[in-house]
């Protein structure tokens, strides 16, 4: 029997009851832009070893992507996925056609430029195989609000609205069990 | 009152007296504190449970309502199709009644959904007061704490002090040199003793020669005056 009662009691662990935006896993609950939002995956890109983390957030009527990435500093944007029809231009026949998007679209009335591309992988929930994919960043002219066009394999393109936001945004963060 | 009963009574004290010993003040705070978190840990983890039940009833409200307008539209498509002779009249109106009666059982369904998904959200407002009271009071004792351990830590150095005071009081360095002080007056005493001692016994003899050995020390000057006056000595 390995009980000794001289033994000094290890001190137990401090319950963790402050949660910072990055803790945040599927089940959580976290509030933003006046509504509650709970966090239903947890998914990470992999961007030639720099990473990208993605969760999605769903709330009564709304899909949220919330991603947080390193780049000279912690980076927030939250992000709506949109019919790659709704940019102008027809962005998709332009890449079948030049390999790129063009410099400029317009989406919602909304001129973004181009900032950024790049080739990497997709992790769905964090694991398994992962999907290979290119990206296209824009942002507008506040640099503030983004859009992304996506090409996941030959003909499948996808496109997200969104804006860079700020950690302190976020609030009430809740874990479950 | 019995025997027994006093014995009982004086040994509830004692053990009373240990465990007050016992305790350590900062350590007990210290734990209520943990344990406090752990109850805020378990009443967020129920808050977010709470939350998220009222989300998902929102959603399946909302959903309800999408499919009870969809076969609203449905059933409108269905008549306007008879009208213009496209389906038979009377089929028309078999499935127009039965996708209105499916839009109402939606209805009533998002009606219900939404009901709970308000209770939901009532419970979770609840709850959110609670954790809000909790976090509130752990912030409160955290800020006890700081101050208690400095109160702890001067308590413990005065006590130090003051247990080295009455150390030194009564057989220390203070109680040393007033010993020291007798011993010297003592010895000045004694030495003093013995010079009278010694002084009470000279003998006759050693008087006289003490006489005659010592000169006066006017003597010089006596003989001077006197031969200056011209008498012999």
């Amino acid at each position: 029997m390995n009980w000794n009662p001289f033994k000094k009691k290890t001190d137990e662990v401090d319950p963790v009851v402050d949660f910072t935006l990055s803790d945040l896993k599927p089940g959580y609950v976290v509030d933003y832009d006046l509504k509650t939002w709970k966090v239903t995956a947890k998914n990470h890109y992999d961007f030639d070893g720099d990473r990208v983390d993605e969760w999605e957030l769903t709330c009564a009527d709304d899909v949220l992507y919330l991603e947080r990435e390193e780049d000279d500093g912690l980076g927030w944007s939250v992000s709506r996925k949109v019919p790659i029809s709704r940019i102008d231009g027809d962005p998709r026949s332009h890449i079948v056609e030049h390999e790129d998007p063009p410099e400029e679209v317009t989406c919602d009335g909304v001129a973004y430029y181009a900032e950024s591309s790049d080739a990497g992988e997709f992790y769905k929930d964090g694991e398994g195989t992962p999907r290979e994919l290119i990206t296209w960043e824009y942002l507008d002219d506040s640099e503030r609000k983004t859009l992304t066009i996506e090409q996941w394999g030959e003909d499948d393109f996808e496109a997200s609205v969104g804006e860079i936001v700020e950690e302190y945004q976020f609030t009430d963060i809740l874990p479950t069990g | 009152m019995g025997v027994f009963q006093r014995i009982f009574r004086v040994g509830q004290a004692e053990v009373h007296a240990a465990i007050d010993k016992l305790e350590d003040p900062i350590r007990l705070t210290e734990q209520g504190i943990r344990d406090l978190k752990k109850d805020l840990s378990n009443a967020m983890t129920s808050l977010a449970e709470v939350k998220g039940q009222g989300i998902r009833l929102r959603k399946q409200a909302a959903d309800s309502k999408k499919a009870a307008e969809d076969y609203e539209r449905k059933a409108m498509a269905l008549l306007q199709r008879a009208q213009k002779d496209d389906i038979n009249p009377a089929e028309a109106d078999r499935l127009a009644g039965e996708a209105l009666a499916r839009k109402e059982e939606n209805v009533n369904r998002s009606a219900t959904l939404s009901q709970n998904a308000q209770q939901q959200e009532e419970m979770a407002a609840q709850l959110q007061t609670q954790v809000d009271k909790l976090k509130s009071s752990i912030a409160g004792y955290e800020n006890d704490l700081v101050t208690l351990r400095a109160r702890a830590r001067t308590a413990a150095a005065t006590k130090k002090i003051n247990r080295q005071m009455a150390k030194v009081d009564s057989n220390g360095t203070l109680a040393m040199l007033e010993r020291m002080k007798e011993r010297v007056e003592e010895d000045e005493s004694l030495s003093q003793a013995y010079g009278e001692v010694a002084d009470a016994s000279k003998s006759v003899d050693e008087e006289i020669d003490a006489a005659l050995q010592e000169k006066s020390p006017g003597a010089d000057k006596l003989a001077e005056l006197k031969n200056k006056m011209g008498i012999q000595a």
